[in-house]
């Protein structure tokens, strides 16, 4: 599903944000990206997303290397690459239902598929009462809720998160980990970039660490720190050829025992 | 894409910046009506130019029909020696000059018979001082029924027409770029106020054409009706100007086919100011593209 082969990001000719990253991410993982601020978890997020383009090395996604897609192109990767940020990123005139039906809007699906779609997602993330709520009236999990729901109203094949729990309490950010673990049920690939410890422990599922935009451990069934001391020996530098050994498949699993059952967080 | 949607966002993005777009509007209003009047004053220029060019001043019309008779007389005047030139005009050669003359209006030239147009001969002098001279000498010559002459007025509106032309059409285009200007701004402070929906759409995957359409057809729309007013404008602003001012010797009627062509033409100018003026404002938008 997702490809990185010797990718690297400088900006401005200077900051090199990602060095000679390799990756494979199959179709239905949930990766958790992690690392201390300014190792480039988000550019590693953008360069995804095709917000940024690699200065080296190629990206493949859904069996294209967005590296080399041309700029018109890009809108059609978009709808199958839902995104969900730490800022929740809705418009404040437009109510829940709005939202989430701008995202089938604007890329000119029918009247009749926004009013079908819009309740199932909105049922989803369990906003279906709150339908007709502007942002403003709603907490800030059930922001991120919308913004979750506007992400997967076109059923993308890939998820990208950015700190979804970056602004919210840990009883919410629990919350917000069930729904992407149900999202990621569906067999959506979800690429997570997260701080938080507790959730990144209590999930167990893969992890890629970055430091100073290097892969520095890539783990099946990880955890926010790395265990070992001395470390084990750094699989993201050596990495296996493609596609990568397939990680601990937890589909179809009871949510990860480690998260406490939060209802309606 | 759905037109509806489409419509909706450029008729928000021109109530959002009543002012700025108000503005954009009467630069395209001013520098079309410019245009426009200068198309018009052209146009009458030409019609009473055409008997008065290349120096004639004077214009004898002739009786009857017969070649040998008529080319008789343009040797006599041309003989004289004030003359510098006598140029013989014959009927077939003065229906082709009617029908240039009223080109725009192919219904007045199908009503007229070909036959009925006068012979004459042109006559163009050496010096203006002995004008009136040879005018009576003309009259006295047989076979020449009528003799016009080109006064000072003529000579002077007709330069006057020259001049009105030429300052319109460089007005026009000065203030044309200024219109294009202030519709690119418009633009520019439309996609600035919703710079956040703009944001949203690329990263749920909106084609760059979806996005940027609005903006487009907002400029578009502000060329059009800055053009249609400033049509409207030149239309009733001759009407007025030759139903109140004698301009005397010059023609100054212009047929309604012409008036309504050359109006088409000014609304075009204002799209095409209206789009240009777009792509200006959404330059920027157009680079990123992402
Ligand atoms: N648009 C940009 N222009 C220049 N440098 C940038 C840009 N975006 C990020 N950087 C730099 O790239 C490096 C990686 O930044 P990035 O935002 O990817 O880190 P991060 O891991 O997401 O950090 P955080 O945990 O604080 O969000 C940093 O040194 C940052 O200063
Ligand atoms: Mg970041």
């Amino acid at each position: 599903m997702i490809r990185l082969q010797a990718v690297t990001k400088v900006y401005d000719g200077t900051t090199i944000a990602i060095r000679e990253v390799n990756a494979s991410i199959e179709k239905g993982e949930f990766v958790f990206l992690v690392g201390p601020s300014g190792s480039g978890k988000s550019t590693l997020i953008r360069l995804l997303m095709r917000e940024e383009k690699p200065t080296n090395g190629e990206i493949w996604v859904a069996g294209r290397n967005i590296a080399e897609l041309p700029d018109w192109k890009v809108p059609y990767l978009r709808r199958s690459v839902g995104t969900v940020f730490q800022d929740f990123k809705l418009l404040p005139n437009k109510t829940v239902f709005g939202n989430v039906a701008f995202a089938l809007e604007v890329i000119g699906r029918s009247k009749a598929m926004v009013a079908q779609q819009v309740p199932k997602v909105l049922k989803l993330v369990g906003l279906s009462s709150k339908a007709g709520r502007l942002p403003r009236q709603l907490s800030g999990g059930e922001q991120q809720r919308v913004s979750i729901a506007r992400a997967f109203v076109n059923r993308p094949l890939i998820l990208l998160a950015d700190e979804p729990t970056g602004n919210l309490d840990p009883a919410t950010s629990v919350g917000i980990m069930r729904l992407l673990d149900r999202i990621n049920r569906t067999g959506t690939t979800v690429v997570m970039a997260s701080h938080d410890h507790a959730i990144v422990d209590a999930m167990r599922r893969r992890v890629i660490e970055l430091a100073g935009g290097r892969m520095v451990r890539d783990e099946t069934r990880g955890v926010y720190e790395a265990q070992t001391s001395p470390p084990e020996p750094l699989p993201g530098i050596v990495v296996p050829p493609n596609p990568s050994p397939a990680p601990t498949k937890q589909r179809h699993q009871e949510p990860p025992a480690g998260l406490p059952s939060v209802e309606g967080a | 894409m759905r037109a509806e949607y489409v419509i909706g966002e450029a008729a928000t993005n021109l109530r959002r910046n009543v002012l700025l777009v108000l503005g954009a509007i009467l630069a395209v209003f001013v520098s079309l009506f410019m245009t426009y009047m200068a198309l018009v004053v052209n146009e009458v220029g030409r019609n009473s130019a055409a008997r008065w060019q290349e120096g004639i001043t004077i214009i004898a019309w002739l009786d009857g029909s017969d070649l040998a008779n008529h080319t008789l007389i343009t040797n006599e005047v041309a003989g004289w020696p004030e003359v510098k030139r006598a140029q013989y005009v014959g009927k077939a050669e003065a229906f082709e000059e009617f029908q240039t003359l009223f080109e725009s209006n192919p219904a007045l030239v199908r009503e007229v018979d070909p036959t009925s147009m006068p012979a004459s001969v042109r006559i163009e002098l050496f010096d203006n001082e002995t004008h009136e001279a040879v005018v009576v000498r003309l009259s006295g010559v047989g076979g020449v029924d009528d003799v016009v002459e080109a006064s000072d007025a003529v000579e002077d509106t007709l330069e006057a027409s020259r001049v009105l032309n030429t300052a319109g059409i460089v007005l026009g285009v000065a203030l044309g770029l200024s219109a294009v200007v202030m519709i690119s701004n418009t633009v520019r402070m439309a996609i600035y106020a919703r710079r956040e929906e703009i944001g949203i759409m690329k990263l749920v995957g909106a084609s760059n054409w979806f996005v940027r359409t609005p903006f487009l057809l907002e400029g578009l729309v502000e060329g059009l009706i800055g053009g249609g007013l400033a049509v409207l404008a030149g239309w009733f602003g001759y009407r007025w100007f030759i139903s109140n001012l004698d301009l005397g010797v010059i023609e100054t009627e212009v047929p309604d086919a012409f008036l309504v062509s050359r109006g088409l033409v000014v609304l075009a100018f204002g799209a095409v100011a209206g789009a240009i003026g777009s792509l200006v404002g959404l330059h920027r938008h157009l680079q990123e593209s992402r």
